[in-house]
């Protein structure tokens, strides 16, 4: 598994274990908090509620307890029970009024006081304060549902049970009967008190749903038989109030059961809907009744469910963000640590100039650059080491190479055949001396050594060489190509000296190196003879040759002529054969002897002011003959602007002749071109011919005397070594451009101002 | 029937000169500038005797000569070379597997007695 990947899922796992377990604790704290209060809460309210009532009743009795007490009622209770019949006896009229007068206060104070009525001992309702009540109630016993009032109520005070009577509205009214016994002044029984109490204002309490909710509701429930009767009515159903009853054991409103059987206590439970509600109930024992304050559960929970739910949104959140971060965070671990790997891994192939890419400055990147100046310190030591290794081996190779060296220059000192002496620069004395030398000059080692050069005579002239030598230390080089030494007997050595000045550890030495030239000089002599005689020869003979040849085209030309007689078609054909060749003849011989006059410097030129225009002009004329035979056109290109330059016309004219002469021979179709140019202060002319061309790599030859590139051209080969010596003595220059092929174009340049290097 | 002299040399007056002395002599004779003219009019005609100028444009003397020496069609013809050159010709004659060589200039008497040893 990668690092990445581990550090992701450990973060993960740690992140959502935590996160899970704080919101499972947080969930189940704040649901059993939130319970515990909201039960609290109903709790609360239930006693409040049931001490509500409990002290509604209180005071009921309290009041009642005061009213069976009241003289007015214990003295007119007889009275109006006696006239009961007599309605009319002005004593009846009496009491009544008297008590009217006090009992109907009540109304105005207390308004859940319906009536108050007085029962006589036979149970009859002989008094009724409330003025519309008089005809319903008066003569009859007291309505009650168990009708139990009148008998409860003669021994003590008496809570009746809740009756449901129809209204004037044609709705109902709940009610029920207070009553208490009535002794009159000698505490004789005479009757009963009543107060008809309308539920009404209870209902209204206990319906109050002030700090329920939107679903809590306070029910009132009292036993009956093996029921628990609804007494008021509900939130959810206003017809409850004596029709709903649960039987005692049922799954349902279990909380009204046991507060209808005298429990209290608290919990989770169904209710007559069949819903979950949180639930508290209360017993007020004065009334039997129980009291029932209950919430829907899933209204209480509301709070824990949003609180869910917003935790689910902000785990979700979270758990998204510790993935990211430590996606992130692993990344930026692994990311360095792999460049790190690949980087060893690179390095530990041996490439020392890698560097790993550092970003940040994490202990990941600090690493990496601990790294990088790891490797780098590495190269450094490295280097040096090879670097040492190299030097070693070199010094031991320079040390064998000296020491080689030293053996092989010995071995040539020893062995040269040239002399070879060393001297001490500043002093001038002799150090060494090599065999050749020594037996060269008839010298002795022990003669030599230590001497100096001046002192031993070796030297013809000693004063000269004492000078040679401080010469040579000013110049530390001095070479002299035919000096005269003697010999120890006396004969004259005629050698070359080369000497040089070079340091040796710090010390200047001088070497004489001398080279015995008896041999070359008459090598020399007898070379300078031959060419002499070369020379002489090649004249000789070139002239020579020129007298008989003379005579021979002469004569050749008398008979071509006719003026030996008339010769016919044959002959003159076979006769202009011979003129041809002898002509070709002389002109080879004159090339051979211009060359040789070329070539020792005898040519003589004539410098005159000329028109090159008008020399190529005149070898058009000349030439043109042979073009027009082998059908080729002859063009001339001339720049008429050009000045008139200082030639020889007789040489230039055979130059151009001859380049003409050459391209005609080599050209079969085409043309040729002649075209004069100005340049940089020179005149260019140009001859280019459509013939076969030059090889790139011929060209070189082309001038060298006696080279003939195509055999088939005749001719000496000397004609474009003496065109290039004529063009050079002007000083000019000759070249060739060519296309193998395609054409030659010879070009030769003459400068307009006199520059020649010889004229 | 006439004997047939192939005469291979480039310089047009030569040949012009040697064809009369030969056609004087009574030989028939037929010129090539060259080597590949030679093997052109060789493909289809067998001649007698091959007159062989050394120095020539293109194709040598010597690369003809020992062409003509390598195919078996044409070897028994006789070849006498021709050549301006004395370096030493009798070796080249036998390098090339040449039959005799004449010089140039020729002496005509020389040439024809020499033709005449192959072709009589």
């Amino acid at each position: 598994m990668h690092i990445k990947n581990k550090i992701a899922a450990t973060f993960l796992a740690i992140a959502i274990i935590s996160i899970l377990s704080v919101s499972m604790l947080a969930f189940f704290g704040a649901k059993s908090a939130l319970l515990r209060i909201s039960t609290k809460q109903l709790e609360a309210l239930a006693d409040l509620k049931a001490d509500a009532i409990q002290t509604f009743f209180d005071d009921l009795k309290d009041r009642i307890n005061i009213a069976q007490d009241y003289y007015n009622i214990r003295v007119n209770l007889p009275i109006v029970s006696r006239f009961s019949k007599d309605r009319t006896n002005p004593g009846y009229i009496k009491a009544k009024e008297t008590m009217d007068v006090q009992l109907r206060q009540w109304f105005k104070v207390k308004k859940y006081i319906d009536d108050i009525m007085l029962v006589g001992p036979e149970g009859k309702v002989v008094y009724s304060a409330n003025g519309r009540h008089m005809n319903p109630e008066l003569d009859n016993v007291l309505f009650d549902p168990e009708g139990t009032a009148f008998e409860k109520g003669r021994k003590e005070i008496f809570i009746g049970k809740i009756f449901q009577i129809p209204n004037e509205n044609h709705g109902y009214e709940f009610k029920l009967l207070v009553t208490a016994p009535v002794f009159d002044l000698e505490n004789r029984f005479i009757g009963v008190i009543a107060f008809e109490i309308n539920m009404g204002p209870v209902y209204k309490y206990t319906q109050d749903t002030t700090g329920l909710g939107k679903t809590g509701e306070v029910l009132v429930v009292r036993k009956k038989g093996d029921y628990a009767l609804f007494l008021n009515p509900l939130r959810h159903d206003l017809n409850t109030a004596l029709k709903r009853k649960v039987k005692f054991g049922n799954k349902t409103s279990i909380p009204a059961q046991e507060a209808a059987n005298g429990r209290i206590g608290s919990g989770i439970a169904i209710d007559y809907r069949n819903k979950e509600a949180l639930s508290a109930w209360r017993y007020i024992p004065a009334l039997d009744w129980g009291i029932v304050a209950k919430i829907d559960l899933d209204e209480v929970l509301a709070p824990i469910i949003e609180l869910r739910n917003r935790m689910a949104i902000f785990c979700f959140v979270i758990i998204i963000l510790v993935v990211v971060a430590s996606l992130v965070i692993a990344e930026s671990i692994s990311k360095p640590i792999n460049r790190l790997h690949v980087g060893t891994d690179i390095i530990g192939q041996g490439n020392l100039d890698y560097r790993i890419d550092i970003k940040g400055n994490d202990e990941v990147s600090q690493l990496s650059r601990a790294f990088n100046q790891m490797t780098k310190n590495l190269k450094l030591v490295t280097t040096s080491r090879d670097e040492l290794n190299r030097e070693i081996t070199e010094r031991k190779e320079a040390e064998e190479r000296l020491q080689a060296s030293e053996a092989r220059y010995r071995k040539l000192f020893e062995a040269a055949e040239d002399g070879i002496l060393i001297l001490d620069a500043d002093s001038g004395k002799i150090t060494d001396v090599n065999p050749f030398l020594k037996e060269l000059m008839g010298y002795s080692h022990e003669e030599l050594l230590g001497k100096k050069l001046w002192e031993l005579g070796i030297f013809k002239d000693i004063a000269n060489s004492e000078k040679a030598f401080l010469e040579l230390q000013d110049k530390e080089y001095v070479r002299y190509e035919d000096l005269p030494l003697q010999h120890k007997d006396g004969h004259r050595l005629d050698v070359e000296v080369v000497s040089n000045i070079y340091v040796v550890n710090h010390v200047k030495v001088v070497q004489y190196n001398i080279r015995d030239i008896a041999d070359r000089k008459k090598i020399e002599a007898a070379l300078m003879e031959i060419i002499k005689v070369k020379s002489a020869f090649t004249s000789m003979v070139s002239h020579e040759l020129r007298t008989p040849l003379s005579a021979l085209k002469e004569s050749v030309s008398q008979v071509l002529e006719g003026m030996l007689g008339t010769i016919n078609e044959e002959q003159r054909k076979f006769l202009g054969i011979a003129k041809r060749n002898v002509d070709r003849l002389a002109r080879l011989i004159t090339e051979v002897l211009n060359f040789q006059t070329l070539e020792t410097g005898k040519m003589v030129f004539k410098m005159q002011n000329n028109d090159i225009n008008k020399v190529v002009e005149e070898i058009k004329e000349t030439m043109n003959i042979i073009a027009k035979e082998k059908g080729l056109d002859f063009i001339l290109n001339l720049d008429k602007e050009l000045p008139k330059i200082k030639f020889d016309r007789d040489k230039i004219s055979q130059v151009l002749s001859n380049l003409v002469d050459n391209s005609l021979k080599l050209t079969e179709k085409g043309s040729i071109t002649i075209s004069t140019t100005r340049g940089n202060n020179v005149i260019q002319v140009s001859v280019k011919d459509t013939g076969p061309g030059i090889k790139e790599e011929d060209i070189p030859r082309l001038f060298q005397q006696y080279e003939q590139l195509e055999r088939k051209t005749g001719g000496t080969g000397l004609g474009l070594a003496i065109s290039l010596e004529i063009i050079r003595a002007h000083g000019g220059k000759v070249w060739v451009e060519s296309t193998f092929g395609r054409g030659t174009t010879m070009h030769f340049i003459l400068p307009i101002e006199d520059r020649r290097r010889r004229a | 029937m006439t004997n047939k002299i192939l005469l291979i040399e480039d310089e047009s007056d030569l040949v012009e000169v040697i064809k009369m002395r030969l056609e004087n002599a009574g030989y028939e004779v037929i010129s090539a500038p060259g080597g590949e003219e030679a093997f052109t009019y060789l493909q289809k005609n067998i001649p007698d005797l091959i007159l062989l100028d050394l120095l020539l444009p293109g194709m040598q003397g010597e690369e003809i000569c020992k062409k003509l020496k390598c195919d078996n069609r044409l070897k028994h013809i006789p070849v006498i070379l021709c050549t301006a050159s004395a370096n030493d010709i009798p070796k080249v004659v036998e390098e090339v597997g040449a039959d005799d060589y004449v010089m140039k200039p020729y002496v005509p008497e020389d040439l024809l007695s020499k033709v005449k040893k192959f072709i009589g």
